[in-house]
């Protein structure tokens, strides 16, 4: 077979052998590299250029139109020059990409999104893919403020923001978020997460296993930088619902009774101890009785010395109408009533918001039939003034009282959330069932637009009451006071002991005594344990061998999205080079090597039966097809820099050999040689390149081979 | 100036020459004949090398043939014009390239090759059809196509392996004059392998019976086909007579 080559042919096969590997190999990564940027333009069109867009709103794609519109308003009335992209819309919703203009993408806004965009119809949620930006996932939540001051202090880093879960720390470019992201990650790894999870079913007391841990770790991690962020593990959805209920807490304690007691000489007032009044019953308490019906316990809060304040939990002053003064007993657990201890002041001040609400209930419809009135006689406007001053004066007072009210909610300033809670409240039944079935359509922003009654424009707008009339009457003044009625009818059905008794619900709850706790997580700041051997040292501590210990990072820095997305298209552009580079050698040994396979096999045909037993066996033609296979297609793959994964060079090298051997045994399939012609050129005297150069190659099928010939070619 | 000594050849199991001896003079016209797979094509094909023969010798003027190699033997096969029974000429060339391509590739000048080439259709009576394609011919054109060819390369030695075999009757004719013609008008050395009886006791200087492989009679036309030594020699004869 080598004969075959030396007579000349072997040059020829050479140069033919290099171009199939550099036109293969440019032919692969080059229309890889086509579908590559075709997709890579469509992705930048779809998701604009870096920074273009900030965020993709996800809006349900039958409210896409009003949606669009909202978001034109919101971009013309608060963010000109914003961008505005409809996309894709897959499964019934669309995405939107909006971009802030650049003097709009600050910290404020970033913060404020859900604010921003809350309103757009059929808004499902957003992405925010603001660039450059350094997306850190799952931040635990009590590292979240103290990271945030810290990012902020890196150079390059804009703002940081919170987005669910994640947090995004904006830069000033993309030049340094290497160096950013390196910064932050140093940060990151200083602190750790130190999680203990018990077993489902296990009722843990949190605080007292983080307390044993602690102890337990204290020689390796200063006690100053670790801290039980147990509780906050509970995420969003707990953080809100413990806040309401501190607010839910505030409520109540502002709504009920107010009860003051100042311990008597000699006595000491100790939180949680029951104290026995009278209240407004007939029974008076006495040393060493039992406990009776009708009389009033009170649980001590807050002791200040001598002084205390308390929560009525059995009992009700609802119906005193002025400051009680009575004595005090201490209630027993047996239910005896023992010594006298202290003095006890009681004061009702529903009864103080009762009377304003029927007073603002009586002037309100007056109210009403005025506004009617009025319109029919604005002549009648002095009487009028009159009674429309003293109403207003009424409501003035009502809004002080119910401003009172809401005093206690409004820390958080969620105050119309609040002041929601309060009436689904009332109105639920939460504390209990204070209203009956029916009331629950009630109209929620009665009390919020009753309130923002703009007494001070009303009064100096009363001289010109005939004009200013319409007001009146465009505000649903019956709402309101169908509203004020629930209220009204809701306060006597509020005792002091369903309120007491909720307080100390909330309080058992917020004292994290019955949150489940399977999970105690302590967060360590610049602390190195070896979890393992804690793990040994806290089962034997707590006698339990099924308590898991793991170390967690407290966030993790999230590649960049779009860096991402190209990544993934490098890959796909190198899987499409590997693919093609496959196809390329199947083409390129069927159209140009198949013809040297077949001829030979041919040449081999006319010679004598090797001597060799093993060459006897194995046709040397598909031994040197398998090795032109094995060497095309790795050499190919290599310069076309292509990769499919989880394809290793060897594997590449073995898909060649065989792709080689099949066509080299099929290679008369594909390109049957004209044997009667090579007969002719070997019985007239022509060297085997003659024969390849001038009879064999120019019969063949149109192909590489055929093309490098024509210049060798003679005839 | 050819002698073949003890010339085996098998395909596997199958023999194809079971030790052929033979002997040609120089001039000389030599025809084989014999039954169909006695071996002629491969003692033909083996002289000028297209089939190797497992043993034995072939000298040619004094050369080894089967010690030849590379530009050697291709020199000599240049000097032994060969007329296959399929024509095989190179469809994708004119007739006249047909002709001429060797000589050019083998160094002949040009202009040379063209006069030699031209000699050579014009003999076979086939200069007028000069540009057209093998596949635009009758059978006995492409044949006498075929024999010029081997014609012009001015060979010592020619070998025919059943010329007019694939042609039908009325083509056969055609080839067969032209055959007639050269051996008549030239010196060169012939061994031709035919089943035309005829052909053979005209021009045949020497005719040589194969059956199984091995040459079974040899001599003059009148002693081979008169006076029959062998069986197959008889059947030739009772086919004359028939
Ligand atoms: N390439 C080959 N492979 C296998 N067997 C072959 C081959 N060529 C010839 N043979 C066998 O060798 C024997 C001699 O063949 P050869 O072609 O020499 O016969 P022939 O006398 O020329 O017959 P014909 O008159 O049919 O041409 C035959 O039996 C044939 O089948
Ligand atoms: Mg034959």
């Amino acid at each position: 077979m080598l004969q075959f080559f030396r007579d000349g042919f072997l040059k020829d096969y050479i140069v033919l052998m290099l171009v199939t590997i550099v036109v293969g190999a440019i032919f692969s990564s080059g229309l890889a590299w086509a579908v590559d940027s075709h997709f890579g333009d469509s992705i930048n069109q779809m998701i604009g250029d870096q920074g273009e867009y900030d965020l993709i709103l996800h809006i349900r794609e039958e409210a896409k139109e009003v949606a669009l519109r909202e978001l034109e308003r919101i971009a013309e009335e608060q963010f000109p020059g914003a961008k505005i992209n409809e996309t894709l819309t897959v499964a019934g919703q669309s995405n939107i990409f909006f971009g802030f203009p650049p003097a709009a993408k600050t910290e404020e806004v970033f913060v404020n999104l859900p604010g921003i965009f809350n309103g757009v119809p059929g808004l499902n949620g957003y992405t925010v893919i603001v660039e450059p930006s350094i997306l850190i996932r799952g931040v635990h939540p009590s590292v979240r403020q103290q990271l945030q001051e810290r990012f902020q202090e890196i150079t390059g880093v804009k703002f940081s923001f919170k987005d669910g879960l994640n947090m995004l720390v904006v830069l000033d470019s993309m030049d340094n978020s290497k160096a950013v992201s390196e910064e932050i990650q140093a940060i990151l790894d200083e602190y750790q997460i130190l999680e203990l999870r018990f077993p489902m079913g296990f009722q843990v007391d949190t605080g007292q296993v983080a307390n044993e841990v602690m102890d337990l770790i204290k020689d390796q991690v200063n006690p100053d930088q670790m801290l039980n962020v147990s509780s906050a593990e509970y995420g969003e959805e707990l953080d809100a619902f413990l806040k309401t209920l501190v607010e839910m807490r505030n409520f109540l304690l502002s709504y009920a009774s107010k009860v003051r007691i100042k311990a008597k000489p000699g006595f000491h007032l100790v939180e949680g101890e029951q104290i026995v009044v009278q209240g407004t019953g007939e029974v008076v308490p006495s040393q060493d009785s039992e406990f009776e019906e009708g009389l009033v316990v009170v649980e001590v809060i807050n002791v200040q010395g001598d002084q205390a304040e308390g929560m009525i939990i059995k009992g009700s002053i609802s119906d005193a109408t002025e400051v009680l003064e009575q004595k005090g007993y201490r209630l027993l657990s047996n239910g005896t009533i023992s010594e006298y201890l202290a003095d006890v002041e009681l004061e009702n001040e529903r009864y103080y918001l009762q009377y304003a609400v029927e007073e603002s209930l009586r002037l309100l419809r007056e109210l009403d039939e005025l506004a009617v009135e009025a319109s029919l006689a604005v002549e009648n406007a002095d009487a009028i003034l009159n009674s429309f001053q003293e109403a207003l004066m009424q409501l003035e007072v009502l809004q002080i009282q119910l401003h009172k009210l809401s005093e206690g909610l409004t820390q958080n300033g969620t105050q119309s959330a609040s002041e929601q809670l309060i009436v689904s409240l009332l109105v639920n039944g939460l504390v209990k069932n204070l209203v009956q079935a029916g009331a629950e359509n009630l109209p929620d922003n009665s009390l919020q637009s009753l309130e923002d009654l703009d007494v001070e424009a009303m009064r100096s707008s009363l001289s010109n009451i005939a004009s200013q009339i319409t007001n009146v009457q465009d505000i649903d003044v019956q709402a309101i006071i169908d509203q004020i009625s629930y209220v009204r009818d809701s306060l006597p059905l509020l005792e002091d002991e369903d309120i007491g008794k909720s307080i100390r619900l909330i309080n058992t709850y917020l004292a994290g005594q019955v949150i489940p706790g399977e999970r105690v997580q302590i967060l360590i700041q610049n602390g190195i344990i070896d979890d393992k051997q804690f793990e040994a040292e806290i089962r034997d501590s707590l006698d339990n061998d099924y308590v898991n210990t793991y170390l967690t990072t407290v966030g993790m820095i999230n590649p960049d999205a779009r860096a991402e997305l190209f990544k993934l298209l490098k890959e796909i552009r190198a899987t499409i080079a590997g693919m093609l580079a496959v196809v390329f050698v199947i083409a390129i040994l069927i159209l140009d090597q198949a013809t040297i396979f077949s001829t030979l096999k041919f040449l081999r045909s006319t010679r004598n039966a090797a001597k060799n037993k093993i060459l006897r066996l194995v046709n040397p033609a598909i031994i040197f097809s398998s090795l032109i296979g094995m060497i095309l297609l790795s050499n190919i793959y290599l310069l076309a820099k292509a990769e499919i994964p989880f394809v290793t060079i060897e594997i590449v090298a073995i898909a060649g050999l065989i792709i080689g051997a099949l066509i080299g045994g099929l290679s008369e399939r594909f390109s049957p040689v004209n044997s009667q012609e090579i007969m002719a050129g070997q019985a007239l005297g022509l060297s085997n390149v003659q024969i390849m150069r001038e009879i064999v190659i120019p019969a063949s099928r149109p192909g590489l081979l055929n093309l490098l010939n024509r210049a060798k070619q003679r005839f | 100036m050819l002698q073949i000594r003890d010339l085996y050849k098998s395909y596997g199991k199958q023999v194809a020459l079971n030790g052929v001896n033979l002997d040609v003079k120089r001039g000389e016209t030599l025809v084989i004949m014999g039954p169909s797979g006695c071996g002629k094509s491969t003692t033909i094909r083996c002289i000028n090398r297209l089939t190797e023969p497992d043993q034995g010798s072939i000298v040619v003027d004094g050369k080894a043939v089967l010690e030849l190699q590379g530009e050697a033997l291709r020199a000599y096969r240049r000097n032994v014009g060969f007329v296959f029974q399929q024509f095989n000429l190179i469809n994708r060339l004119t007739v006249f390239d047909n002709v001429i391509f060797h000589l050019v590739l083998a160094g002949v000048e040009r202009d040379l090759a063209e006069e030699r080439a031209e000699q050579a259709l014009r003999k076979v009576g086939m200069l007028k059809h000069r540009h057209k394609k093998p596949t635009n011919l009758s059978g006995g054109e492409q044949q006498r196509v075929g024999i010029a060819r081997a014609l012009a390369s001015n060979p010592d030695l020619m070998l025919w392996d059943e010329p007019t075999a694939s042609l039908d009757p009325i083509l056969v004719g055609e080839v067969l004059e032209v055959m007639e013609e050269l051996v008549r008008t030239t010196q060169t050395t012939m061994v031709i392998v035919t089943h035309e009886v005829s052909f053979a006791l005209k021009v045949a200087d020497r005719i040589v019976l194969m059956d199984q492989g091995q040459i079974v009679e040899a001599g003059s036309p009148q002693a081979v086909f008169n006076a029959p030594k062998s069986e197959i020699g008889r059947k030739y004869q009772k086919l004359i007579a028939g």
